[in-house]
């Protein structure tokens, strides 16, 4: 019996009282899973997200984390147990990509403490595993979008958290860096890590993803493996759009994309 | 490391600021004495200053009327300039030391210590004040930032004693601090002058009723407005001994308060007065006759009684030249009764007592059109 | 993930990591050491350099020169340069460090150390103080309180749901401090054109020159206390200045790393300006151009801006007192200085963002 990792149970948000986003979400996130988001625009996705990571308070329920409400938790230990990674954006200042990822660190350092050089060393290396050290000194500011996600992916990596959250990782980047950051994804799914992840491509939860949870306009639609409920008909409810899944042979392997219906 | 060193760096400046404070200035000596200024101040000055620095505005006049040229050495720039009577009464002056001074300005310490001077006549500002004391070069303060008695009624409730106490304590002051004989006798000439002078001008004009007492209007050109004016405070005695009657804005608003033309307007004058701060007062004397629109209807404007205070060695109206001043207003307020009164004279006289200076009728004349600034091509002017 | 350090990978990071060489440090040290020592040493009143280590050593170290001296000798050095020359190195560090962590936690390479108000709060209690005509003392007090007080005002005008975006702070920021001007020209036009006003404009204009021991005394605990505060939380900068969400993420308590530097910058420029005046640009400019020196690192720019920051306001304030014969106010030449310098460095740097 896997552990489970995260849990929302019974978890409704709103801006005010009576308009609430949504209601009544349950999800289970078992230890080594990588359970996918799905939704479309102005489903709430992003607030849900919001909402597990702790940014936003839920007007009812609760979230846990390894059985324990993530209100109970101070935000350096929250830190050190979750780690996020937002869309890449650029940094006001010139720091080198180095220096961003060893920022990783801080959640293990004391309210005065700077990194040491065993901090550094560690980031390094986690920079050489993902083999992105050749951007170590480099301006985080000038590599291109897809190496700042890498970074941002080895910045939360130091952070040597329990799970992983990414929010839309793959936006705004080209075919090759989508490439790149999936397969990081992938890789740290199959070592083990516990992944949630918001996406606005569906495709992308075959690759990668073992379950997946579509939140749609009036709700959670469906939720649960991804074999069982990657379905048509659940693609099409989430997105309000009709939707057709195709399958093609690739090296003895069965690879499944969907793709919108035009009128 | 390095961290480590600059810790260490700021600990020790820290320890440095803390355990540098030296001993306060030094003690009443065989050589020194203990005054009060002005203002309060108990200051340990040299028995026999030789070098004073005179740098308010009318300090200078003061010191040099004291016989105290010999004693002095610097003033505030311009004034080895801009006054042509002091430059004739002390040629001396053209070589003093100069810098620029006025009352809110920052002290350099350093350059006032470099010009080795035993004494400062300074104004009264706290900061700057105590950048002198720190190194020991004695300041006293003779002016007066706000009048002894603050409102109209005590004013007006002075006697005439009281008035010419107040009115003479500055150069009394001045005197003990100078510290000769000489200055000490002039003070005598001096004070003997003022009782006379004042109590002639109270005893002609004591009873005058409101009546007979021309309005007069006391401005200067320092503000937006083309005459600002001056809270009433003593200048209002002092205009009634002239035989007048001052109007101007009561208290508030600091010494230069603003006054609206309809204000002047509401007033309407007989006399107006123009003194020396702000911009030339002839100049806008002379604007304010040419002018046919705004102020044409004004009294003062359409019978050509707008005079400017005369200028001597200073402004008469400020320093130890004040009864003077007030002995030429009372011509001006009240011709008849002080018809007897010859003007030339009386300045010449003056002069010559207090200045040792032959002052010819000319000259008198000059120091009452105000001679100051020896560019006299305003007057050329049309 | 843990990897034995092995001496190559060593090497290796010490160049990634683009910390300054040991040379750079050396002449930063230097930087401020030299320009203190020069103060001492130089001014308007001429004591022989044998006199003023002669006079220091004796009066500071208690090292037993016998007083060869005149008193003014030793009163220009013991109580006119020595606690300016201090309080200039403390000044310059405090606000380069106040204006290195605004930075940072505002996210933006312009912003300066008065964003917040205080300068405008601290100028209408000192405008406040020369019209009641209260001693230097209380002038001094009302400053440091009404700067304080501005940002006060600012902090709980932007501070939302238990959170202060930065965006609020800049805007609260910019209402009061509009605030403030305008109740110091309410000031300024009720004061009177001959005493107060101008006392009011130079006060306004800054100087160091009334500063004495007694001064520093005061002075001194404050803005030391309060540039510690911004040492310690340097690293944490760094963090910040990713933006809110980020930091959150990396396990930094926002609020309250916000509420220490709002705290320990209000009160080093509140010090500052109580007992100096406005002193503009240095804020600004230093931590700019310390970025160009030493990388955007906090944990290096912080040391390097309060080096930098003392070496150069001893040298404008030398400049002040040493140049003419009159005191020049130190906020004229900060400006008249600095400005054209930031500009030169904006050019330089596009901006700073690169």
């Amino acid at each position: 019996m896997t552990k489970v990792k995260l849990s929302i149970q019974n978890a409704s948000f709103g801006y005010n009282e009576n308009r609430l986003i949504w209601h009544d979400i349950n999800i289970d996130v078992s230890e080594g899973s990588c359970l996918c988001l799905l939704g479309p625009n102005g489903c709430g996705k992003t607030t849900l997200f919001n909402c597990i990571n702790g940014n936003y308070r839920l007007n009812s329920g609760d979230v846990f984390v390894n059985g324990k409400s993530i209100t109970q938790f101070s935000v350096s230990q929250l830190a050190r147990t979750m780690g996020i990674v937002f869309q890449e954006h650029s940094a006001p200042f010139p720091y080198s990509s180095l220096e961003v990822v060893r920022m990783g660190r801080t959640p293990h350092l004391g309210l005065f403490e700077t990194p040491s050089k065993q901090d550094t060393l560690r980031a390094y290396s986690i920079m050489e595993e993902m083999g992105i050290a050749h951007l170590a000194d480099k301006s985080y500011t000038h590599i291109s979008g897809g190496e700042r996600q890498l970074v941002l992916i080895a910045r939360t990596l130091c952070q040597e958290p329990e799970m992983i959250l990414f929010d839309e990782p793959t936006s705004h980047l080209d075919f090759k860096n989508q490439a790149m950051v999936l397969s990081t994804v992938k890789k740290l799914s199959e070592s083990g890590m516990t992944i949630v992840m918001t996406s606005h491509f569906p495709n992308h939860v075959w690759k990668i993803g073992s379950d997946v949870a579509m939140l749609g306009y009036e709700g959670m639609i469906a939720q649960g493996p991804v074999e069982e409920v990657m379905t048509e008909a659940n693609l099409s409810r989430t997105y309000g759009v009709e939707v057709k899944i195709y399958e093609a042979q690739a090296g003895g392997k069965t690879n499944r994309f969907c793709d919108p219906k035009l009128d | 490391m390095l961290k480590k060193l600059i810790a260490v760096l700021l600990a020790f400046a820290l320890c440095l600021s803390l355990t540098a404070c030296g001993g306060e200035g030094g003690e009443q000596s065989a050589d020194t004495r203990v005054i009060t200024d002005l203002i309060g101040r108990q200051i340990t000055i040299p028995n026999d200053p030789q070098r004073i620095a005179a740098m308010t505005g009318p300090s200078y006049e003061m010191v040099f009327m004291l016989e105290g040229k010999g004693k002095m050495c610097m003033t505030k720039t311009g004034h080895t300039t801009n006054y042509p009577l002091a430059l004739l009464t002390n040629p001396d002056l053209a070589n003093y030391e100069t810098v620029g001074a006025n009352p809110s300005s920052a002290v350099n310490i350093e350059d006032y210590l470099s010009r080795n001077i035993d004494l400062i006549i300074y104004y009264s500002n706290d900061n700057e004040l105590k950048k002198f004391d720190a190194v020991n070069i004695p300041a006293v303060v003779l002016t007066l930032n706000e009048g002894l008695l603050t409102d109209v009624e005590s004013v007006m409730s002075q006697s005439v004693d009281e008035y010419i106490e107040t009115s003479t304590i500055a150069a009394k002051t001045l005197a003990e601090i100078i510290n000769t004989d000489e200055a000490r006798a002039e003070y005598d000439k001096w004070y003997a002058y003022n009782v006379e002078k004042i109590n002639m001008l109270s005893e002609r004009t004591a009873n005058l009723t409101d009546e007979q007492r021309p309005v007069v209007y006391w401005g200067n050109t320092w503000g937006e407005n083309v005459l600002a004016s001056y809270a009433l405070k003593n200048r209002i005695y002092e205009i009634n001994l002239a035989g007048g009657r001052l109007v101007g804005p009561l208290a508030g608003n600091g010494s230069f308060p603003e006054v609206t033309s309809e204000q002047l307007f509401e007033w309407d004058p007989v006399i107006i007065l123009v003194d020396n701060h702000g911009n030339f007062p002839e100049l806008v004397i002379k604007s304010m006759y040419k002018d046919t629109t705004k102020w044409a209807t004004l009294s003062a404007v359409k019978n050509k009684q707008l005079y400017r205070i005369p200028a001597g060695v200073f402004f008469l109206d400020k320093g130890t030249t004040t009864t003077l001043m007030l002995v030429w207003l009372a011509t001006v307020i009240q011709p008849e009764l002080f018809s007897d009164i010859d003007v030339l004279a009386e300045i010449q006289y003056y002069y010559q007592e207090f200045y040792e200076y032959n002052m010819t009728r000319d000259e008198a004349q000059k120091v009452l059109d105000g001679w100051y600034d020896s560019n006299e091509d305003w007057k050329k002017s049309e | 993930m843990q990897q034995e350090p092995n001496t190559s990978t060593d090497i290796d990071i010490c160049k990634l990591e683009k910390k300054p060489s040991k040379l750079k440090w050396t002449m930063m040290a230097l930087f401020p050491l030299v320009l203190f020592v020069a103060s001492l040493f130089l001014g308007r009143y001429s004591v022989t350099p044998s006199e003023v280590a002669q006079i220091l050593g004796q009066k500071l170290f208690h090292l037993p020169f016998a007083t060869t001296w005149t008193d003014s000798a030793e009163a220009v050095v013991i109580r006119v340069r020595l606690p300016r020359a201090i309080m200039a190195a403390f000044v310059g560090a405090g606000l380069s460090m106040s204006g290195a962590a605004f930075q940072g936690m505002f996210q933006n390479p312009l912003v300066s150390p008065f964003i917040l108000g205080v300068s405008a709060g601290a100028s209408f209690g000192a405008a406040l103080g020369l019209v009641l005509e209260w001693p230097a003392i209380g002038i001094q007090g009302l400053a440091f309180i009404f700067g304080l007080l501005a940002v006060g005002i600012t902090y709980f005008l932007s501070h939302i749901y238990k959170a202060t975006p930065i965006l609020m702070l800049v805007l609260s920021g910019m209402v009061v401090s509009a605030f403030f001007q305008a109740m110091l020209s309410l000031i300024k036009f009720v004061a009177d054109d001959e005493e107060k006003l101008p006392a009011i404009t130079f006060w306004l204009m800054g100087s160091l020159g009334s500063i004495g021991l007694n001064d520093l005394a005061v002075a001194a605990i404050p803005i030391v206390l309060s540039m510690i505060g911004l040492y310690l939380v340097r690293w944490k900068l760094n963090v910040l200045s990713m933006g809110d969400k980020e930091s959150r993420a990396l396990g930094v308590n926002n609020e309250r790393i916000k509420i220490l530097i709002i705290i320990c910058s209000t009160i080093i420029t509140s010090t500052a300006v109580a007992f100096c005046g406005i002193i503009g640009w240095v804020g600004q400019v230093i931590p700019h151009f310390c970025r160009m020196l030493v990388g955007p690192d906090h944990k290096v720019l912080i040391p390097a801006t309060m080096l930098v920051g003392a070496g150069y306001l001893m040298l404008i304030d030398n400049l002040c007192r040493l140049l003419t014969a009159t005191e020049i106010p130190l906020g004229i030449l900060t400006a008249v200085i600095g400005a054209p310098v930031f500009a030169y460095l904006l050019r330089k740097t596009r901006g700073g963002w690169n």
